[in-house]
């Protein structure tokens, strides 16, 4: 009984020191973060930034973690958990149980950041509702909307690589509806590239459909033509489904050694990244500018204070600012000069493209003449030659 | 005599604490979680007791504590059902479906306590038929759902499917109905757990299985009703998870079955089953972990370290219940 009654209070002496300094802020009240990720890079910054925007505006920042695969059940729980009186705002980077969560809080600004948002902007969807209510503000969305544009241009790196048989993989229609619609726009535009070229470019096979795990090394370059293949492109998190397998093939002598990924998102896995470059395994990422979350903080910032932009158009569906991050040297901007390389919040701060002083006129609470149109331009201006200036 | 008397009242304390002590620590934490979420939560200027914060509370705990009285049957066998969570989630599913294609919400659930009691029958029998672990068949469950969730969600073109408008699921959002079905679910549980031969012999099995198969006790027959009751609170879990939002996807229930066994465990549910098992592990594991999910973020605790202090509070409730000596782990 002793020991249990040790092991309480110690409990309980934790949990107060966790109280403590925790004691609410005075100000404009708590913007929850649903955020999809949890760790890494990028999600160190975008905590970082955001409290940063958030202190000079007068505000608090929740983090609350996405149910880790959308579930709208599990998004709903997790932000009425993290729910207090004195949340005024959400932005989201998923859109499971959105409208659950929009018509449980009807005061509740909502505004989409670094996802598609399918389930909302697709039509039938189980949260297009969303897009009745006149607290949802819009998304900037995770680089290209658009299936087609990004199939396009990865079709366009292909070509200017001069590779000649690649092959494509992408994550279930199902689950990511953008990735047909991108595998099928890269055939296309490779198609048409072959009318006029004098060695066509082969595309061996259909898209290869991971369900969620890694490229089967063991049966995939097995199969016919893939181990004579000069690229994949990963429409899905190639840095995650299929880097390791073309490390682990080439390593067993299964593929062309020379064979190269093109794929999207950011890993801050120090190996990874040591292996991206001209001469390397992956020699494209795309991925969102990281500084373009200023846009959802300025846009709800307007919204909470009243002070909405007078150009403000109603909802829109938008591109971020897109970093293509496809040279040795773009690869060392980000990993040395980015926010991407830093270790502490005041190096992530400093290395970001925008300062306080820089973005502060966009916010229309602050400038009143602030306008959409110039906040939406700067926040996809962002690119990774910002980063090698 | 002092001296003897006194000798006698501490023997007779330790005995009542090694009776008790696993329900005086269950019960306990609850209290103390209660107590100290009533206190810091004031001091925030929020309120633990505010009607919309024990909406959410009972939102929470609601899924979990009818998954976890029907859980009780199976862990005082012994045994444990890792694939509660894909089953709620094609239940869900199906009554989603299923209501949307013949507009009864009623032929719905029939379908699903259909299935429901299909996979119990087979997870109840298949330990004892063929010798094995019965862990072991609900883990061909969960791949096998898992597989059937993916074909579904393929075929729909969609990660997430929602219930046709006209069918009114309010009634699934009400605080109230959630403590009335859960008072009915535990009552009827409690009672065949306690007061017929199904839960009786349950915990005899789990106790000692040969023991209770040489008194003429049919091992099968009783080990099969016990995931026959846990196969209609799944049903039911699955209406309110599946009501919550409206909604299903093809991630729903993933990781209940950890939920289950977390709140069972925090309950002061012994591992291996047994005539110590209690249903009221149920209830008190499933309000604490709800409690700490919905009081640590007010209290100012950043949301994502409340997942590391329930993990904390979980090992320490770990360490000192489940420390004996020749304990094992359900299977």
């Amino acid at each position: 009984m002793k020991k249990m009654l040790a092991l309480i209070l110690t409990l309980a002496m934790l949990l107060t020191a966790f109280v403590v300094p925790a004691a609410s802020a005075e100000g404009k009240g708590k913007i929850l973060y649903l955020s999809n990720l949890n760790s890494g890079a990028q999600y160190e910054f975008y905590v970082a930034y955001l409290n940063m925007m958030a202190k000079e505006l007068g505000y608090t920042v929740e983090i609350v973690p996405a149910d880790g695969f959308n579930d709208p059940a599990g998004n709903l729980k997790n932000v009425k958990n993290a729910y207090t009186s004195d949340v005024v705002g959400l932005i989201a980077t998923q859109d499971g149980g959105l409208i659950n969560i929009m018509e449980e809080y009807p005061d509740l600004w909502v505004v989409g950041f670094f996802s598609d948002f399918d389930a909302v902007f697709n039509e039938g969807a189980t949260s297009a509702g969303v897009l009745e209510k006149d607290h949802f503000l819009g998304l900037m969305g995770d680089n290209f909307i658009s299936g087609e544009a990004l199939g396009e241009a990865y079709a366009q790196e292909v070509i200017d690589r001069g590779f000649k048989r690649v092959s494509t993989c992408i994550f279930p229609a199902y689950a990511y509806p953008k990735h047909t619609v991108a595998d099928a726009a890269f055939r296309a535009y490779i198609a048409k590239h072959n009318e006029t070229a004098a060695e066509p470019i082969e595309i061996v096979g259909d898209a290869t459909v991971l369900n969620f795990s890694p490229l089967d090394t063991s049966n995939y370059f097995f199969e016919e033509g893939h181990d004579t293949l000069d690229c994949i492109v990963g429409f899905c998190a190639g840095t995650t489904f299929v880097y390791p397998s073309v490390v682990e093939a080439k390593s067993m002598g299964i593929c062309n050694p020379d064979m190269k990924i093109i794929t999207g998102g950011f890993d801050n896995d120090p190996d990874l990244m040591a292996d991206c470059g001209d001469d390397k395994n992956i020699i494209r990422l795309t991925t969102a500018a990281f500084e373009s979350i200023i846009w959802p903080m300025a846009l709800i910032d307007a919204a909470i204070s009243g002070t909405m932009y007078k150009d403000y158009p109603g909802v829109e569906r938008l591109d971020s600012g897109i970093m293509v991050i496809n040279s040795t040297d773009k690869f060392n901007a980000v990993i040395n000069n980015s926010p991407m390389g830093a270790t502490s919040d005041e190096d992530r701060l400093a290395k970001a493209q925008a300062s306080w002083d820089d973005m502060k006129d966009y916010f229309a609470s602050v400038n009143p003449d602030a306008s959409y149109k110039a906040l939406t331009e700067f926040c996809q201006s962002f690119t990774v030659e910002g980063y090698m200036q | 005599m002092t001296a003897i008397a006194h000798e006698t009242e501490k023997q007779t304390m330790q005995q009542w604490v090694k009776k008790h002590g696993s329900s005086v620590a269950s019960v306990g934490g609850l209290v103390f979680c209660l107590i100290f979420f009533t206190v810091t939560t004031g001091l925030k200027g929020e309120s633990i007791w505010s009607a919309s914060k024990l909406a959410t509370l009972i939102g929470d705990v609601i899924v979990t504590a009818l998954m976890a009285v029907g859980a009780v049957f199976i862990y005082s066998l012994g045994n444990m059902d890792v694939s509660i969570g894909k089953q709620v989630g094609l239940y869900s599913t199906l009554l989603v479906l299923v209501g949307n294609a013949t507009g009864s919400l009623w032929i719905a659930i029939l379908v699903c306590l259909l299935i429901a009691v299909f996979i119990g029958i087979i997870n109840g029998a298949a330990g004892e038929v063929l010798h094995m672990y019965s862990v072991i068949s609900s883990v061909v469950f969960m791949m096998v759902l898992s597989g059937v969730s993916t074909i579904i969600y393929s075929n729909q073109g969609t990660r997430n499917i929602s219930m046709n408008p006209g069918i009114n699921l309010t009634l699934f959002r009400q605080p109230w109905f959630m403590v009335l079905i859960l008072a009915i679910e535990t009552a009827v549980i409690g009672y065949f757990f306690y007061y017929t031969k199904f839960g009786k012999y349950a915990r005899a099995i789990g106790a000692n299985q040969l023991a209770t198969s040489q008194s003429g006790v049919n091992i099968i027959l009783y080990r099969v009703i016990p995931y026959i009751f846990l196969a209609v609170c799944l049903v039911t879990a699955s209406l309110f998870q599946m009501g919550y939002t409206g909604a299903a996807s093809d991630s729903t229930g993933t990781g209940f079955e950890m939920n289950v066994m977390v709140s069972l465990i925090l309950g002061g549910m012994p591992l291996k089953g047994g005539m110590k098992s209690r249903l009221s592990c149920a209830i008190i594991g499933a309000l604490t972990f709800s409690l700490l999910a919905v009081g640590l973020p007010i209290i100012g605790i950043p949301t994502r370290l409340t997942f590391l202090i329930k993990a904390a509070i979980f090992m320490i409730v770990v360490l000192i219940t489940c420390r004996q000596k020749g304990g094992v782990l359900p299977r």
